[in-house]
């Protein structure tokens, strides 16, 4: 892992991205959200093991940061990371929701 | 049955006028939680001079276990349902971390 | 007994009834320890997110009220290029990385202030996109001057006597008309019961995880408390750890039992740690000082060998030109958290190295990584933002859980126009504080730019006019119902913030077009998110004036935008 090398906007990119599919993967289990999904997965991923897919690509974020010799710098961005993704993530369920009452009960 | 549930209150009782007066219960709480806590947390502090590490990192290392003592100690006041436990605990701890204290001092 | 026999007769959920039961009076409990710690300082804590919010951007703040000192044009700083910058996130070049500008502020202070008793040379904030512009302070026995020098034009401006950002800075942690130590127990305090009240709301939130991404829109109260919910569990890690690194980062003053009965020499010990020197030699006789620039370059080659992040972050020069000249030289790694960097000192007449700092022990480190996440200054453009956003988040928090709870109890009113009077003062102290204070906020702005120049005690009038506007929303607010004092209070925000770009154009030659023109990123931001406040803002206007009760968005908004105001 030492020997990869990725710039430092990549890795703030990727450490992003990881957080973002694990929160979704994490909403989708959520009590609330869970029926919306039911139907519309192609792989027939149940609920305990989406939620473990979810945590698991946030671990991988944590471990991405020790490619870096910035490592303290970048568990910040990987809190950080968590936060933007969990709000996106929150907000945009939170939209869907207005526009869909029906659809949401 | 009924007796638990009124001390489980948080033993407030609404004035005619409306007023949330504590009861004598919730005021010794909060004064143990208060002060009791604040005295374990310097007792803390004091206390780590006597682990076998130099001056200044014990004083570093001390001040942060405070803070984090301080909080976990009002927390568990305010969380042990029997008020008479609640004094004993901490001044339990308390006396320890005296000995200590005066041992190492 | 009974409690026993019921519990057997329950026998399918006898686990769960019995400590639900327990639970249940638990949870009650613990509700009651988060809305009273939460409440009591409740108005303070949010003055202190607010202010500790607006000061992630305290630099930018101060640029913006020094607008006669001209931006860094984005094309003169592109023609040096970056020594160690790697991440194209960073919107600055970093001409500052090589020590020669250092070299160049002191020529020029040679010229100009040869007999100070302290030159303070130091790096702007990264953020502010200034690195070709250095912030020196000029120290004599009678005063102290603050220039900003250019090492592109060679040119040392003198701003306007403004508090700037810091004003708010300072607020956050020392209040203001109080004495400084007092300030920081009362703020201390409030932490404290910020804490307790976070771990007390985690413990009441018992489905806290599961109700992660719920958000339940326009159901009174309900929406209400997902509000609360989501500025508070979503960034819930955030809050834990700015409550904590604040107390941490006064702690010493709290908890200075360990030090005063060890046998630490504390002079000793602030000298191995930090690089401050008092400037106080007597009988000095002039004498010819070294040449800086081969110094610092000696010192950052050799720091960058321990770690190639390392760069020369500031120069401080006591007694400049005499015989008891010293040469104080800090540096910091890029990004790095902990806010105790390596120094340096010289003796200023032979460039012989008087010290060199050693890294601090390992629990030094902890305390000095915990106030470094606090204040986030090593975090650049995006993660500063993120901070920011964070701490909105926590002033939504703090405003959402206050005005629930008068939402809650509005209900419970036996007469709704004469309330009680715990209700009366906690529905008071919110107009007055949620609206009031970003009143006060955006008219400290306003006196920045209206306030003569020339005027004596110029910066005082600043704060003093900051705490008059604020004292009077408080006058408005006992005045009026509470219904018109939102609306009022909120209408001044609104149109306050609207005028406020129109203010700038007028008062200085920054105006909106002028910066588009030299694409100066910091006025326009500004700029730009004074309108947007202010269109937020009339929105939460209209909606106080259009609807019985406030709200869940009203109050959300804010909140955040409360919070918003005063930013780029």
């Amino acid at each position: 892992m030492s020997h990869l090398v990725i710039s430092d906007s990549m890795l703030s990119g990727l450490l992003f991205l990881l957080s973002l599919l694990g929160m979704i993967a994490l909403m989708m289990t959520s009590k609330r959200h869970k029926d919306k999904f039911q139907h519309k997965l192609l792989l027939r991923l149940n609920g305990q093991a989406l939620r473990g897919l979810g945590f698991l690509l946030l671990a991988l974020a944590f471990l991405l940061t020790y490619t870096s010799d910035q490592t303290g710098y970048f568990i910040v961005v990987w809190f950080g990371s968590l936060t933007v993704a969990a709000g996106l993530v929150y907000l945009v369920m939170m939209i869907y929701e207005q526009l869909k009452p029906a659809a949401s009960q | 049955m009924s007796q638990r549930r009124s001390s489980q209150k948080s033993g407030s009782q609404k004035s005619s006028q409306g007023f949330y007066l504590p009861s004598l219960n919730v005021l010794s709480r909060i004064v143990l939680a208060m002060g009791g806590g604040y005295g374990v947390a310097a007792l803390t502090n004091l206390a780590f001079l006597a682990l076998p590490m130099d001056t200044i990192s014990a004083i570093y290392w001390s001040q942060i276990a405070s803070i984090l003592v301080y909080a976990v100690i009002i927390i568990l006041v305010f969380s042990l349902r029997r008020l008479w436990l609640a004094w004993t605990v901490v001044a339990g701890i308390a006396s320890i971390l005296g000995v200590i204290c005066y041992a190492a001092l | 007994m009974s409690d026993s026999a019921k519990n057997q007769t329950l026998s399918m959920t006898a686990t769960q009834t019995k400590p639900k039961i327990k639970v249940k009076g638990y949870r009650l409990l613990m509700t009651d320890v988060h809305t009273w710690f939460g409440l009591l300082l409740g108005w303070l804590l949010f003055t202190i997110f607010l202010m500790g919010t607006v000061s992630y951007f305290n630099n930018e703040l101060t640029v913006w009220m020094q607008p006669e000192i001209p931006a860094v044009s984005q094309q003169t700083s592109a023609a040096t290029l970056p020594a160690t910058s790697s991440s194209p996130l960073q919107n600055v070049t970093s001409t500052v990385d090589k020590p020669e500008p250092f070299g160049m502020a002191i020529k020029n202070l040679q010229a100009t202030q040869a007999n100070a008793k302290n030159w303070f040379i130091t790096k702007g904030a990264s953020s502010t996109s200034h690195d070709q512009r250095l912030h020196i302070t000029v120290s004599n026995d009678k005063e102290r001057q603050h220039y900003q020098f250019d090492t592109q034009t060679q040119t040392l401006y003198t701003p306007r006597d403004t508090a700037g950002g810091n004003f708010f800075y300072r607020m956050h942690f020392d209040l203001h008309y109080m004495s400084v130590i007092w300030a920081r127990i009362i703020v201390g305090i409030a932490s404290m019961m910020m804490l307790i009240a976070i771990i007390a709301g985690v413990i009441v939130h018992k489905k806290i995880f599961t109700d992660f991404f719920t958000f339940r829109w326009g159901k009174g109260q309900r929406s209400w408390l997902d509000a609360h919910n989501a500025f508070s569990v979503l960034p819930l890690p955030f809050h834990i750890m700015i409550t904590f690194t604040g107390i941490i980062t006064l702690v010493s003053l709290y908890m200075p039992w360990a030090s005063k009965v060890s046998d630490i020499d504390t002079q000793q010990f602030f000298e191995e740690i930090y690089s401050y020197r008092p400037a106080n030699a007597t009988e000095l006789q002039p004498a010819p000082m070294v040449d800086v620039t081969p110094l610092l370059a000696n010192a950052q080659a050799d720091w960058q060998k321990l770690n190639p992040h390392y760069a020369v972050t500031s120069v401080s020069i006591n007694h400049p030109n005499t015989d008891h000249s010293m040469i104080i030289v800090d540096g910091k790694a890029d990004r790095q958290i902990s806010t105790i960097g390596v120094f340096r000192i010289y003796d200023g007449q032979t460039g012989e190295t008087l010290k060199q700092s050693e890294p601090p022990p390992l629990a030094v480190t902890a305390h000095t990584v915990m106030i470094g996440l606090h204040a986030g200054r090593f975090s650049d453009y995006w993660l500063r933002w993120l901070y920011f956003l964070l701490g909105v988040a926590g002033c939504g928090m703090i405003a959402t859980g206050l005005v629930l709870w008068t939402v809650k109890r509005r209900r419970q009113l036996f007469d709704k126009n004469k309330p009680y009077a715990g209700f009366w003062l906690v529905e008071k102290l919110n107009i007055a504080t949620l609206a009031g204070l970003p009143l006060a906020m955006v008219g400290f702005f306003w006196l920045n730019r209206l306030l003569p120049l020339n005027m004596a005690t110029r910066a005082k009038w600043e704060v003093d006019g900051f705490f008059i506007i604020w004292a009077g929303s408080f006058v408005l607010t006992l005045l009026m119902s509470s219904r018109l004092a939102w609306r009022v209070l909120l209408s001044l925000v609104t149109l306050s913030l609207l005028f406020t770009p129109l203010l700038n154009s007028l008062t200085t030659e920054r105006g909106f077009f002028q910066s588009v023109l030299n694409r100066d990123v910091l006025f326009i931001s500004f700029d730009v998110t004074c309108f947007i406040l202010a269109l937020l803002f009339a929105y939460l206007t209209y909606a106080a004036t259009f609807k019985q009760t406030p709200s869940k968005q009203k109050v959300k908004s804010n909140a955040r935008l409360g919070a918003q105001v005063g930013n780029q």
